[in-house]
């Protein structure tokens, strides 16, 4: 902190430097009032044209803007309104009047950073602004897009402090790969890559890099979801794109924006917990010391501490059952206690400002989040610049933005593993402080020296014994993972227009980061006992070059052209260090030079793409719009180093063609202001697959039981390298494929854009269907071919989809402006196919529950019957009746909306108990039937309300957590032990309605009906929700304040996730164990919870 | 407008095949659980059938009730209303000649190890506690006797196996017809390894005079008793382990009884 400090310090005269530039330039001030044709517009745009100096019109339709004093012309607008650009030349007071009724012509951002006329595109695009953005309060801005446009899915992986989010656009597009969208960043690609250092099921959750972003830079966001939109990028296009354009200087004068804010988070849910029985096993009491795992024990109400104050376990005593022992023994709020608020604080300042030929803007922020868990901590600072200049009458464009960053922090383990603290939290009985009592359980010692979490001699402190789990609190002193990340991305660009028909541009970039990493489990811990030191490097860099030529123009009177031709080459490299170092020789030094065995693991992965791409957009009489694109892809990583080089062999050409229609040109109606018909055909890929495929390359050899290397007497360890001091090289037991290929998505988006009542409400609609095929795959092949596996292009994906994008303007008056934006999407994304023989494809999961791709169903003719859906949830089930005849057919289909099928057989175990479905079955489709975001804006005399209800129907998720804490009797389920049911559902032997009374008690909780039981059907559940995703309420003090000088100054409390409406009764049905990491999602296991914030921040602009 | 919006949310809605969650809805509290308890006797006396009985005690958890049917089956078949309105909480007493006329059989009928299942039905739920009641004879095997141990092996090395030894065994009942032995070695493992005391799950159940060993001691061997001969108060076998130990015993009763005809 205080390197980061005195680098700020040292940035200072720098700023102190432009802020006397800028200054030196005159200003004016001009004064007016912006009216429709009866009462005044509030909250109308004023902005000094050419320039981004701007103000809004408060609630008399009254504006003071700072001009320069050679500006000339100020552009007011305001939705629903035609914008009017009027004269200030010798002026001091400007009244305007806008007329009603005409359709802005919005400016969006295409593929490769174009800016084009939204009314011209024959595809859907959607922005999100740096308004929204920052009134989502997001660290990540990725979490901001939540809502807040149609066919987004975010999916958080907990909430803690620095996790990642996952983003999918309009459904999944491949099988392994990658399926999250790409992500560009003033034209460049920005790495988003998570790099698990651990498996996903476990260890921490680390970020994806989109998160190295600050919000608080970025103008806008465009999100290109559909083939036609990305056609441009070729290989990289099937994902989706999110363009990401980030704020630049354009006032003449200087301009300054501080934004800060502090926020307050909480955790917002757990998984419902008991506390009303003891650690113990069937009904009898067994303390810490006997290291039982779970709360079968009596209840508090029959239980009683005996006051041994040498009962090291706890200072009350041992529990008795014997009233007369001691006073009444009461139950831990172990959970309530571990976390605590936590505690973010951003700050943002930015320069800007330019003269006629130049402009700049240099940021800073820092973003410092303490998360809810003790020791969690993620922090970032940025710098940002961008220079811009405009010479030789405006021919010569130039500019440079570069970014620096510096983030990382402190992470916990979480999920499947004993270390977990999760996992260690929710399981650890309510009758064992984890806490100890002691004031500060984090880093407190009792006058004896034994702190929370480990004893004075050293042993661990937990529930079970010192066996078992990590105590949370030891967890998170001795388990931490640490990670430093530098960043630097940014990028140069140049055009020249030698005539409108002919100008030339080039556009590089670069991204390269370090990440640093260092996980450590100190001697003692659960999951590592003996220790161990994991180091764990990245760098990355990528160079992402544009060279083009374009130019724009009429050809005749009625029809214009605008044309792009150019090459983009992209050089990507990874390298990984690996170093392992276990079993730490002594306690309290836990690093790697510490560690007795190490071991290390060096991963390089290069990847270039050559492309050329070229497109062309003719518009006839301004409503009629034909754009025609081609891209021509070659990629390194298809290259076989064992033929001779053939181009051929690596270039795949992607194709595009959209039209749109500006129907309403071609009609007066006073009830129809805008109607556009669209459509669209394109082909992209899936991505260059990873290298190493196309042949088949060496390796040192593995020595895994099962494999055909595995060449040993089923007594020793086998042969290997190196053998007798001689290190030797084996083929891969992966197959190389030379004629691998990317994945080719073929895309088709029908739409339409409809507005009507001048404005008030719009609706846009569009259906999309794509289509994804050669998959790259890998496949398991007959031993006797010398391999184990092949990878193979295979197995097609089928989308389609829908979304409806609803605007209306309920209300619009002089004081009060209601906006309401509703953002629908729908879509459902199959399998249509696996490899031939391939029955399904294992993405993510447990041994119990796991998510799989599902090859379709077919009937004996070899006809599809059905189809699943990407990643459904596999898993045991109990028997349902799935036959007309009412009775259950292990043959059938799942039935789970059939009648349980009850065991009546008393000679057998499990009388009056549902049998278990002999076959695994689909037990969960994680997708969901559609998802609703409902943003609302209300302004009312220069107040704003903005929320989002962020609405999730349908889809699964595995409650994993849920099941594990009921087999450990921890689960509020298992309250109702020593009560009695009947099952509802039929008897196996006849039919008949089941009236067998059976206990619900700890024999059933630890078979069937717990998490470790042959079943998992019972702990699917509806990940439907209802959420406040955020509130935002912000006040202009500017004019209460009476602050010359001030552009804008603006208070705002923000709440994030206050509101949870969900039929889920777990953490929360939108994270996900697994994070961006893996395809596999559904899945709720021990990871960290969701939080709620509230901030309060503050921004000025002057 | 409005209203075409709502229906198309209307008409997507949830349409997965997969089932909500029933964790939660699973376990309506419902329905009566009896318990018998307090068992006396345990079997029917094939040996002495007119004398034979069975008692227990009823209870009940869950919804209240007052009375309970005992319902009958035999060897598995089709269950009888047996003692209707029977009184819960409460005690019940069964003789076998009650149950056989309750599944139509006589005596002469049944055969050792067949099995009568009580089960208790309130007329709307039936309870999945059952009491099963074999038919079986009494043993009295229970008591502290002589042995004589020769021709022995074990693995220890101070054993040669020659020198007889002499001593007291204690034989427990622990359940009808089930035994628990003080030493299953017979002086061999005090004799060669010290003392030992890991016996772990070792049973002996006397079903009619059938001798059979259950269980394993804490190493998870089996351990098996072949019978040579009962002969008036001795009663010798040779015993022997999965771990391969052996020896060959005669127990000596004490009391002036001789051994009912043991067998395998």
């Amino acid at each position: 902190m205080n390197q980061e400090n005195n680098k700020m310090k040292k940035l200072i005269p720098f700023l102190a430097f432009f802020l006397a530039v800028s200054v030196a330039f005159g200003q004016r001030m001009v004064k007016g009032i912006v009216t429709d044709s009866n009462e005044p517009l509030i909250g109308a745009t004023v902005i000094v044209k050419g320039t981004t100096t701007g103000t809004v019109t408060d609630i008399d339709g009254s504006f003071e803007i700072n001009v320069p004093s050679d500006a000339t012309e100020l552009t007011i607008s305001y939705t629903g309104f035609a914008t009017q650009t009027v004269s200030i030349v010798g002026l001091s007071n400007v009244n305007v009047t806008l007329e009603a009724g005409q359709v802005l012509n919005e400016v969006v951002v295409t593929a490769l950073g174009v800016t084009r006329d939204e009314k011209a595109l024959g595809y859907a695009v959607q922005q999100v602004g740096a308004e929204t953005i920052s009134k989502s309060n997001t660290v990540n801005a990725i979490d901001a897009l939540a809502g807040a446009a149609a066919g987004v899915q975010v999916t958080q992986s907990n909430g803690a402090a620095g996790a990642s989010s996952r983003i999918i656009l309009r459904g999944q597009t491949s099988f392994n790969g990658n399926n999250e969208a790409l992500i560009i960043v003033d034209g460049i690609r920005l790495n988003n890559d998570e790099n698990s250092t651990e498996r996903s099921l476990a260890g921490v959750s680390n970020s994806n890099r989109a998160i190295d972003v600050n919000p608080n830079d970025i103008a806008n966001i465009s999100i290109l979801k559909g083939a036609a939109a990305t056609a441009l990028y070729g290989i990289e296009g099937a994902r989706g794109v999110i363009l990401i354009t980030t704020k630049k200087g354009g006032s003449k004068e200087l301009k300054v924006d501080v934004s800060t804010n502090v926020t307050f988070s909480q955790v917002s849910n757990i998984v419902g917990l008991q506390d009303k029985y003891a650690q113990g096993s069937n009904g009898v009491w067994q303390g810490p010391e006997t290291g039982q795992a779970g709360s079968w024990g009596p209840a508090f109400t029959d239980l009683y501490y005996d006051g041994d104050a040498t009962y090291k376990w706890d200072k009350n005593g041992r529990l008795s059952t014997d009233p007369a022992a001691g006073p009444q023994a009461k139950p831990y709020d172990n959970v309530g206690d571990f976390f605590k608020t936590g505690i973010r604080s951003n700050t943002n300042v930015a320069f800007s400002g330019g003269t006629d030929a130049a402009n700049y803007r240099f940021s800073f922020g820092a973003s410092n989040d303490d998360g809810v868990t003790p020791n969690n901590e993620f922090d970032r600072y940025n710098v940002g610049i961008n220079l811009g200049s405009k010479l030789f009458d405006d021919r010569l464009d130039i500019g440079i933005s570069a970014n620096y960053v510096r983030s990382g922090g402190t992470r916990i383990q979480q999920g499947s593993n004993t270390s977990g603290i999760m996992l260690g939290l929710l399981r650890t009985t309510p009758s064992f402080d984890n806490g100890a009592g002691l004031s500060d359980p984090v880093n407190g010692v009792d006058e004896n020296g034994n702190s929370s979490y480990q004893f004075a001699d050293g042993s661990q402190r937990n529930y079970r014994g010192g066996g078992g789990y990590d105590n949370p609190y030891w967890t998170v002193n001795n388990a931490l993972f640490n990670d430093k990340v530098n960043r630097f991305y940014g990028s140069l660009r140049a055009s020249y227009t030698f005539h409108e028909w002919f100008k030339l541009g080039t556009l590089i970039g670069t991204d390269s980061y370090g990440d640093n990493r260092t996980q450590r489990f100190e001697i003692g811990s659960r999951a590592l006992p003996g220790g161990q030191v994991l180091e764990d490097n990245y760098n990355y860099r990528h160079i992402d070059a544009y060279f083009n030529v374009n130019g724009s123009g009429s050809l005749f009177e009625d029809l214009t052209m605008s044309y792009q031709l150019g090459v983009n080459l992209y050089d990507e490299k990874l390298k990984q260090n690996y170093i392992q170092g276990d079993g730490l020789n002594f306690i309290g030094f836990p690093e790697i030079g510490n560690t007795s065995t190490i071991s290390t693991q060096i991963t390089n992965t290069n990847e270039r793409t050559a492309g050329v791409y070229g497109t062309i957009d003719f518009g006839f009489r301004n409503f009629l719009y034909l754009t025609v694109t081609g891209r021509n892809d070659w990629s390194s990583t298809l290259i076989n180093p064992l033929v001779p080089f053939d181009a051929s062999s690596i270039s795949f050409f992607y194709p595009s063609v959209s039209l749109g229609l500006v129907a309403s040109e071609l009609f007066d109606s006073k009830l129809i202001s805008y109607l556009k018909l669209r459509g669209s055909y394109a082909e992209v890929g899936g991505g260059a697959p990873t290298g190493y495929n196309t042949s088949t390359p060496w390796q040192l050899p593995i020595q895994n039981a099962g494999t055909i290397f595995d060449v040993n007497d089923g007594w020793t360890a086998g042969l290997g390298f190196p053998f007798k001091g001689t290190s030797g090289f084996v083929l891969s037991t992966v197959a190389g494929n030379p004629l691998l290929k990317p994945s080719r998505t073929k895309d088709i988006e029908v739409g339409f854009d409809l507005r009507f009542l001048n404005n008030r409400i719009g609706i846009d609609a569009t259906y999309y269907s794509r289509n994804s095929t050669d998959q790259i795959i890998p496949i398991n092949i007959s031993n006797t071919t010398g391999f184990q596996r092949a990878v193979v292009n295979s197995g097609e994906l089928q989308t389609n989809g829908g979304e409806i994008v609803l605007n209306i303007n309920p209300v619009r008056t002089k004081d009060f402006n209601w906006n309401m934006v509703f953002n629908f999407s729908k879509w459902k994304t199959t399998v249509e196919s696996l490899p031939a023989g391939v029955q399904n494809q294992y993405l993510d999961g447990f041994t119990g529950t796991s998510v799989f791709n599902l090859a379709p169903l077919k009937d004996e003719n070899g006809d599809v019957i059905r189809t699943y859906e990407y990643g459904q949830l596999v898993g045991g089930a109990f028997q349902h009746v799935n036959t007309d005849e009412g009775i259950f057919d292990p043959n059938a289909d799942y039935n789970p909306d059939g009648a349980l099928v009850i065991q009546d057989d008393p000679s057998l175990p499990g009388y009056g108990y549902p049998l278990v479905d002999p076959t695994n079955r689909v037990i969960g489709n994680p997708n969901p039937d559609f998802l609703l975001g409902i943003t609302n804006t209300l302004s009312y005399k220069g107040a704003t309300l903005s929320f989002l209800f962020d609405i999730r129907e349908g889809g699964d998720i595995w409650n994993g957590t849920k099941g594990a804490i009921t087999f450990f009797g921890m689960s509020e389920l298992t309250e109702n032990r020593g009560t009695v049911t009947v099952f509802d559902g039929v008897k196996a032997s006849n039919g008949a309605a089941n009236n067998i009374a059976v206990p619900l008690d700890q024999n059933w909780y630890q078979g069937n009906g717990g998490g470790f039981g042959a079943v998992a059907e019972h702990f699917i559940e509806d990940a439907s929700f209802r959420r406040l995703r955020y509130v935002s309420i912000g006040y202009d003090l500017k004019n209460v304040l009476n602050l010359p000088g001030f552009d804008n100054l603006n208070i705002s409390f923000t709440g994030r996730n206050l509101f949870l409406s969900t039929p889920y009764t777990g953490f929360d049905p939108e994270l996900s164990l697994v994070g961006s990491s893996s395809n596999g999602q559904g899945l709720d296991y021990f990871q960290l919870p969701n939080v709620k914030s509230y901030s309060i921040g503050l921004n000025a602009t002057f | 407008m409005v209203l075409a919006f709502l229906v198309f949310l209307a008409a997507s809605c949830h349409d997965s095949p997969i089932g909500d969650s029933f964790a939660d809805d699973l376990y309506v509290p419902i329905g009566t659980l009896v318990t018998a308890s307090n068992v006396q006797t345990g079997f029917f006396d094939l040996g002495d059938p007119n004398n034979s009985s069975i008692a227990f005690d009823l209870s009940a958890t869950g919804e209240s009730i007052s009375t309970t049917d005992i319902v009958v089956s035999y060897n598995g078949g089709a269950p009888v209303t047996f003692k209707a309105g029977t009184a819960v909480p409460g005690t019940v007493s069964v003789t076998f000649n009650e149950a056989l006329s309750a599944v139509g059989l006589t005596v002469a009928e049944v055969a050792v190890d067949d099995s009568f299942r009580f089960l208790f039905d309130n007329g709307s739920t039936r309870s999945s506690n059952t009491l099963d009641v074999r038919v079986s004879c009494r043993s009295e095997l229970a008591g502290t006797y002589n042995y004589l141990t020769s021709s022995y092996f074990t693995y220890a090395s101070n054993c040669d196996g020659e020198t007889d030894l002499t001593g007291t065994v204690t034989i427990s009942e622990v359940g009808a017809g089930v035994y628990v032995f003080d030493d299953w070695s017979f002086g061999t493992y005090d004799a060669c390894y010290g003392g030992f005391s890991g016996w772990g799950t070792l049973q002996m159940t006397d079903v009619c005079n059938r001798i059979q060993i259950t269980g394993t001691d804490s190493f998870g061997d089996s351990w098996e008793f072949e019978i040579s001969e009962v002969n008036g108060a001795d009663w010798n076998f040779t015993y022997s382990n999965t771990y391969g130990e052996f020896g060959v015993v005669t127990l000596t009763r004490t009391d002036g009884s001789d051994w009912p005809p043991l067998s395998n």
